[in-house]
């Protein structure tokens, strides 16, 4: 019986000890299956880690090189969140393309995640593009007709209609001159003669004027900013400065500027020929009254779809050299001003780098 | 003392002692298997997830690069020389009997030599008979010849639905691919798990 106890013991003791030694296998192995995929999951969380440092250094990169924009070839080092980066941006010219002349620049990107454990390599393609498609080849252009008074002066772009065809006011209806205005050559204004040596004065339209103009652009955006009018808002988000009026401006003052209302000015200097502004007046009155001078050019732009008239008035001797435009039939009544193409100007608007845009290439980014 | 122990176990002592080792054995036999069952659970959800999660960054790594094409600069430089193959080639459709938009057929330019190569460079993924398949040789979705890359012993893919929306972001055009995909085991289809994830295809215009 004593015996029989024992024995009754063991074979539990036996079984229990089986059984036992089943679980901890098969836990052993449950747990060393979950460690690998513990391992799978961190270098998978590594690897979307190393994803998201590198998508956002490209960012920063993009920003770095819009914020110094003469300097494209360069490389950046950086940390996010702990995890760094290298990028090499290389920057190449070319000229006379259909954009203009243009900047591309090749980012790669390498970025670590903060273990070090993922990498990931973006790479992308930007171009730094001028922001007005081409420079206006004609001081005044209204998309409309243009009833002026006043001893007015337009000196006209001397190559505008063509190789030695000058031209001065360009418009999609009539052009009719009242009072002393006249229109008239570089050097004839230079030499102080423009009254008396013209292209055109009252009654007299010379071939400077081309008006009623079939092919005068149906969208004024389009044609010098590259963006349908529907879409002004865009070109509103691309501007160096936003303002409710011109008060603020001054000779520093350079790049797309939008003014989102009136725009009255009374003496002093926008901008200067190296530095110009480009203005663009947004549903608001345009008026001078005195010795404004402004550098660049000036568009006055009607937002689609509103009929309201502006006043377009520049009186007391105002100057504007380089082109001034509207893309509405401005209420025009002007006394003393002048009108001067100025080639240099004008093509600082294009190529300065207050007016250069940083553009994604679409198509170039890869990570491989 | 020494008699009393000779008498051995009583009748009732006896059944005592059997039932409650029955008891035990009962109650050991539950724990054993349910930890066993446990286990087996826990490594077909740790297969399960680690082969979905697989097969959905594959899709979703590929599916980033759509529309990449090496001459991406001459579409500035040199616009009628660019290719254009590449532009605007997201198709979502479906292998005929499987749900609505669960096949996708997109293309980049994958030996960076500017110009669209055909069947290597034409990619998709959809989902057929409860597995993902990838596009071979330029098959369309409605055909066969796709290479199937999971495995019907760990996966039973239910759904892949892909949906292409376009949106403005801070002036840029973006299209996103937002990627639905629902698995579960083949062997317990109460172990399911459910992905989805918003690629933005960056080389969009």
């Amino acid at each position: 019986m004593h015996t029989n106890h024992a024995q009754r013991g063991f074979a539990t003791l036996t079984l229990s000890v089986l059984l036992l030694s089943i679980i901890i296998l098969a836990t052993l192995y449950t747990a060393r299956f979950k460690a690998q995929e513990q391992r799978v999951m961190r270098n998978h969380a590594a690897s979307q880690e190393a994803y998201l440092v590198a998508d956002a250094a490209l960012e920063q990169v993009i920003m770095l090189i819009d914020a110094d924009r003469d300097n494209l070839t360069r490389s950046i080092d950086g940390t996010i969140a702990g995890a760094t980066y290298s990028a090499t941006t290389v920057g190449t010219r070319f000229n006379d393309t259909a954009r203009g002349d243009i900047d591309l620049v090749d980012i790669t990107v390498a970025a670590q995640s903060a273990d070090g454990r993922g990498q990931r390599t973006f790479r992308q393609s930007l171009a730094v593009m001028p922001l007005i498609r081409s420079a206006p080849d004609v001081p005044i252009a209204i998309r409309g007709a243009m009833n002026v008074s006043g001893s007015f002066q337009v000196v006209a772009n001397p190559n505008g209609g063509g190789d030695g065809v000058p031209l001065s006011i360009w418009t999609s209806d009539d052009v009719d001159i009242n009072g002393n205005g006249t229109t008239c050559g570089q050097q004839e204004f230079d030499q102080g003669n423009c009254a008396s040596l013209p292209f055109s004065e009252r009654g007299d339209h010379g071939v400077d004027i081309l008006d009623n103009d079939p092919n005068f652009p149906d969208d004024l955006m389009m044609y010098l900013f590259g963006i349908e009018e529907a879409n002004w808002t865009d070109l509103k988000a691309m501007a160096t400065a936003e303002y409710e009026n011109c008060d603020s401006l001054n000779a520093a003052s350079t790049g797309l500027i939008w003014i989102s209302g009136p725009c009255e000015l009374s003496s002093g200097q926008i901008g200067t020929e190296e530095n110009p502004v480009a203005l663009v007046i947004q549903d608001g009155d345009f008026r001078i009254n005195g010795s404004m001078q402004i550098f660049g050019m000036v568009f006055a732009f009607r937002t689609p779809g509103n009929i309201a008239t502006y006043d377009f008035k520049m009186n007391g001797g105002a100057v504007i050299q380089g082109a001034v435009m509207a893309n509405f039939d401005p209420d025009l009544s002007n006394g003393n001003l002048t009108a001067r193409y100025n080639a240099q100007v004008l093509q600082n608007v294009v190529t300065n780098d207050a007016f250069r845009r940083v553009y994604r290439v679409g198509g170039s980014w890869h990570d491989f | 003392m020494l008699a009393r122990k000779q008498q051995g176990l009583s009748l009732i002592e006896l059944m005592i002692t059997i039932s409650l080792g029955l008891l035990l054995m009962a109650a050991l036999t539950t724990v054993f298997s349910n930890t066993l069952g446990v286990n087996s659970r826990s490594l077909q959800l740790s297969q399960l997830q680690q082969e979905a999660t697989a097969v959905m960054e594959l899709m979703i790594s590929d599916l980033r690069r759509t529309g990449y094409r090496a001459d991406a600069n001459e579409l500035l430089t040199d616009p009628d020389n660019a290719s254009t193959d590449f532009n605007d080639s997201i198709v979502i459709s479906l292998y005929p009997g499987e749900a609505a938009n669960s096949c996708i057929e997109f293309r980049y330019d994958e030996n960076q030599d500017g110009a669209f190569n055909g069947a290597p460079e034409a990619f998709g993924y959809r989902v057929r008979e409860g597995q993902i398949q990838r596009r071979q040789s330029a098959a369309s979705c409605n055909s066969g010849g796709w290479q199937t890359l999971t495995s019907a012993d760990m996966l039973q893919v239910d759904s892949l639905t892909f949906l292409l929306t376009e949106r403005m972001t801070m002036n840029v055009n973006e299209q996103i691919v937002t990627v639905q995909m629902a698995v579960s085991a083949p062997s317990d289809a109460t172990l399911s798990r459910e992905f989805s994830t918003e690629v933005v295809i960056r080389n969009a215009y």
